[in-house]
């Protein structure tokens, strides 16, 4: 963590903290005010943004801790959210279970599933991996398509809106107060996990496991690990996605948005706390652009029909090998830049 | 027993397509270390050009398939171009997550200029189906096993015999020394590329005459890396074998399971091998193993 | 004639690793560069034939110039190109392919397919041994056996100047005799420079005519290979002789200290 000049710890829990100078309080502050007094000026349709952006920050955050600080690349994200989501769906819907008991239950019984396909992980790595992961999407989509029985199958399945203690969360106000509480946690936490000695062990099996593991860095233990834990956000993510929409089917969980995932992560910036909220702020508001956008181009300068729906890939898409070329660590550099210029200021 | 030759022989010949553009990926994994993610969406958007040459522009075969293999060509050239050589000498990941980036783009492209989500190809082939003992294939199947037989045979020889496949092959084998020998790497890479991407046409249109033009067509790129997995990522041997293997256990294990579980389950078939792979022997039938050091 | 003045090559923009090298290899001159390991001489060899830059270094100063045409900082290709084709330290044979085509891929970049084949049949005149394996692959080789298929695949380019990195290394000293005869015999025959690295001096400067050697990224000696031969230093530092030229004993404690006069 950069700190400004002349600052100076007078004891370790001084040294470790997150929040180190006033100034960074003070921010902090600003920012959770303006955070949390959102419902009051946002219209409803801006609040479901900040809701979804904010369930994509769990994931998103997921997919960092196992692919960022892990270096395992998958690419069935959106699989393991789609678990999270359907247990969810399934405790509250057919079983009528508490939220909460649905939604701890989701980031378990998804953490599970992911670390069952990451078991190969620890033999293979790179593009087996990927494919293993790939192989997971297709597989945990098909079951939930073809279990009718439970899932809905490919007719869907509603969920009742979140509840706790007895307060149903309706609206997108309250929702949002839910979504942000976890998403605070969950940043806070894995803020934290990176900088432990679980975080350095994933970041040692990222930059050479054979050297980790020679260290005596357990690997099947820690790989596991990032699995279940990058599966567990997700999972939870998926809970709060299936509370959050009331209805749902596997056509939400595509391979696409596996890859849109590691999109965000890469142009957010791999490996970092901030990175995957920058990136999932990235494309999902270009998202809004783009479906704003793209009929008022498409009326005036009469682009043929499949402009709307191809345009998202095909920035997305571009956006992905720019930020590998052009800047491959990502916004959350960019981010250090500007706070580093800002510091230094007027220097 | 006439029902299991069905299975057998549509299952082996689409088998053969598959392993055709299997082959393409082992091309470009071997000479550049590269895992091409991308295969799916080649086979998409090249079956799509076929229909843009055949159907919509109205080219007769004999001018229109030139037409599509030179485009594929010419995609493979501008993907390594604008792409994959920037990254050269990036971690796995980069160079994994870049191909994803392609495959998102084209997508895009696909449903930006061919907004309809289906479409069938002209008929390539003679209509009339052939009996093989009890069983009866049409046409298409037998054309595209016999094609895909003729270009694994044309690509052996030529990274036999051909000096551009024997350099092909030291590339992969050690890179700098290639370079020292005054090679373009580059070059090289550049040109298994354009290959693999001429393969992934010849394949989608095989693919697209036998079953149409599909979203689904992604899927079929897909099949593929579960049969380079099986066959060994760095083999073409392990390709052309584990492509039959793929189609038999598709069509034979999806015609007596479908009664038992779920409809459907042949398309997962390809996906649980992976798994099962995976588990038992990562490296493949024919992959050799890497020697890694610290 | 290549020749380098005052080259300066750094890695990754910071560490640098010579400091101004100057040598000269004349047409059909068999030039020795010699130097205990981490001397800069690999570096050097890298520097001219333009595969630094695929470890990320870099020529930061200095000129290297190739009859007269400056190749500073050139890629492989175009260095390749002109003639100047370099045989990489530690028997860097494609494992997978058999002796013949790794030959093969030596000679990837010319046209004439005739005297390719011609040069096919003389590499197996020089290297007999390497016929009787031309379908075996080259994987399996001994080490002498694929340190003669890397020179014969140099060859196979028809170089102009041919750069060998420790064709000794690893090698029995009756291989290395061998490997050094045909080196000398290929070079007298067609008149082909050559700038030899090595950490065996004395069969180096066996069949050198010049030498040069390096320290710390530097030339700190140059002369005749038989000026260096007869050199104490050369001798006592390089080849393990003491100044009456008996092998030198370790009971003769006084002499460790010793300091080389260059310095």
């Amino acid at each position: 963590m950069s700190l400004p000049t002349g600052i100076r710890s007078y004891s370790y829990s001084q040294d470790m903290a997150v929040f180190r100078t006033r100034t960074h309080w003070v921010w902090l502050a600003v920012l959770l005010a303006f955070l949390f007094t959102g419902p009051l000026y946002w219209s409803n349709y801006w609040l479901g943004v900040v809701n979804l952006i904010g369930i994509t920050v769990i994931a998103a955050t997921g997919l960092n801790i196992l692919t960022g600080y892990c270096g395992q690349l998958s690419i069935g994200h959106a699989g393991f959210i789609a678990v999270g989501a359907y247990t969810s769906a399934i405790m509250t819907n057919r079983f009528e279970l508490p939220f909460l008991v649905g939604l701890i239950s989701a980031g378990g019984i998804a953490g599970l599933v992911g670390m069952v396909f990451g078991i190969p992980s620890l033999r293979v790595k790179g593009f087996y991996l990927a494919i293993s992961t790939i192989a997971a999407q297709f597989i945990i989509i098909w079951v939930i398509n073809h279990w009718t029985s439970l899932t809905g199958g490919f007719v869907g399945i509603s969920v009742p809106p979140a509840s706790i203690g007895g307060i149903s969360l309706v609206s997108q106000a309250s929702q949002f107060y839910l979504i942000m509480i976890v998403v605070i946690i969950v940043v806070f936490l894995t803020n934290n996990l990176a900088r432990s000695r679980v975080g350095r062990a994933f970041v040692a099996i990222r930059d050479n496991d054979l050297a980790a593991q020679v260290m005596g860095i357990n690997l099947f233990r820690y790989k596991l690990l990032a699995f279940f834990l990058g599966c567990f956000l997700a999972g939870i993510a998926g809970s709060l996605l299936a509370h959050w929409t009331g209805f749902m089917n596997a056509e939400n969980f595509t391979m696409t948005d596996s890859i849109l995932y590691i999109g965000m992560i890469i142009i957010g910036g791999l490996g970092t706390t901030i990175g995957p909220i920058l990136g999932v702020l990235f494309i999902r508001l270009a998202q809004q652009g783009i479906t704003f956008l793209s009929p008022l181009l498409e009326d005036t300068f009469a682009m043929p029909a499949g402009f709307t729906t191809g345009l998202g890939p095909m920035v997305f898409g571009l956006a992905i090998m720019l930020f590998l070329i052009l800047e491959p660590r990502g916004l959350a550099h960019r981010w250090a830049l500007i706070r580093a210029s800002y510091r230094l200021w007027p220097f | 027993m006439a029902e299991f030759g069905q299975f057998a022989i549509t299952g082996v010949t689409v088998g053969m397509v598959y392993a055709l553009i299997a082959l393409g990926f082992v091309l470009i994994w071997k000479s550049s270390g590269v895992a091409n993610l991308t295969l799916g969406q080649l086979v998409l958007v090249f079956s799509w050009f076929t229909y843009g040459m055949l159907v919509q522009a109205g080219f007769p075969v004999w001018l229109g398939m030139p037409l599509v293999v030179l485009f594929a060509v010419g995609v493979g050239w501008l993907v390594e171009r604008i792409a994959l050589r920037p990254l050269i000498g990036q971690p796995i990941l980069s160079l994994i997550t870049v191909t994803l980036g392609v495959a998102f783009f084209i997508e895009g492209m696909v449903s930006f200029i061919w907004p309809k989500s289906v479409a069938a190809l002209p008929r390539l082939f003679p209509d009339e189906p052939v009996h093989v003992g009890a069983a009866v294939v049409s046409q298409e199947y037998l054309w595209a096993a016999v094609i895909s037989v003729v270009l694994f045979v044309l690509l052996t020889l030529f990274f036999k015999r051909h000096r551009m496949g024997i350099v092909m092959r030291a590339v992969a084998d050690d890179q700098m020394a290639v370079q020292a020998c005054g090679i373009p790497v580059a070059q090289i890479f550049s040109r298994s590329w354009m290959f693999a991407c001429a393969l992934a046409a010849v394949g989608g249109v095989l693919m697209s005459s036998i079953g149409g033009i599909t979203f689904g067509l992604v899927e079929t790129g897909l099949k593929a890396f579960s049969v380079v997995i099986l066959g060994g990522l760095d083999s073409f041997l392990g390709a052309i074998v584990a492509g039959p293997i793929i189609g038999l256990a598709e069509n034979v294990g999806g015609g007596y399971l479908t009664p038992l579980t779920w409809p459907g389950v042949r398309e997962i078939i390809p996906f649980v091998i992976i798994v099962i792979v995976m588990f038992i022997r990562p490296h493949g039938l024919f992959g050799e193993r890497r020697i890694e050091r610290i | 004639m290549l020749e380098l003045s005052n080259v300066e090559v750094s890695y990754l923009g910071v560490i640098r690793v010579l400091h101004g090298v100057s040598l000269r290899v004349d047409d059909g001159q068999i030039v020795a560069l010699l130097g205990a390991n981490g001397a800069g001489k690999s570096t050097t060899l890298k520097a001219i034939s333009g595969l630094l830059r695929s470890e990320e270094g870099e020529v930061t100063g200095g000129s290297i110039e190739w009859r007269g045409q400056k190749i500073t900082n050139r890629n492989a290709e175009e260095v390749g190109k002109l003639g100047i084709i370099q045989a990489l330290e530690g028997r860097r044979v494609f494992e997978h392919l058999n002796t013949e085509e790794n030959l093969l891929v030596g000679a990837y970049q010319r046209r004439d397919r005739s005297a390719v084949r011609d040069d096919l049949e003389m590499v197996y005149q020089y290297f007999p041994s390497l016929k009787e394996l031309r379908r075996n692959t080259a994987g399996y080789l001994s080490g002498g056996e694929q340190q003669m298929l890397v020179v014969g695949r140099a060859i196979m380019a028809s170089p102009q100047l041919l750069m060998l990195d420790e064709p000794s290394l690893g090698l029995a000293p009756m291989m290395v005799e061998e490997i050094y005869g045909i080196i000398r015999r290929f070079s007298r025959e067609h008149e082909t420079s050559v700038l030899l690295v090595e950490q065996n001096v004395r069969v180096a400067l066996g069949i050198a005519d010049y030498g040069y050697v390096m320290e710390n990224g530097r030339i700190v000696l140059d002369g005749s290979a038989d000026f260096l031969k007869h050199n104490e230093d050369v001798r006592e530092f390089y080849m393990g002789l003491s100044a009456t030229g008996t092998r030198k004993s370790y009971r003769e404690v006084k002499h460790y200290k010793r300091r080389k006069r260059w310095l």
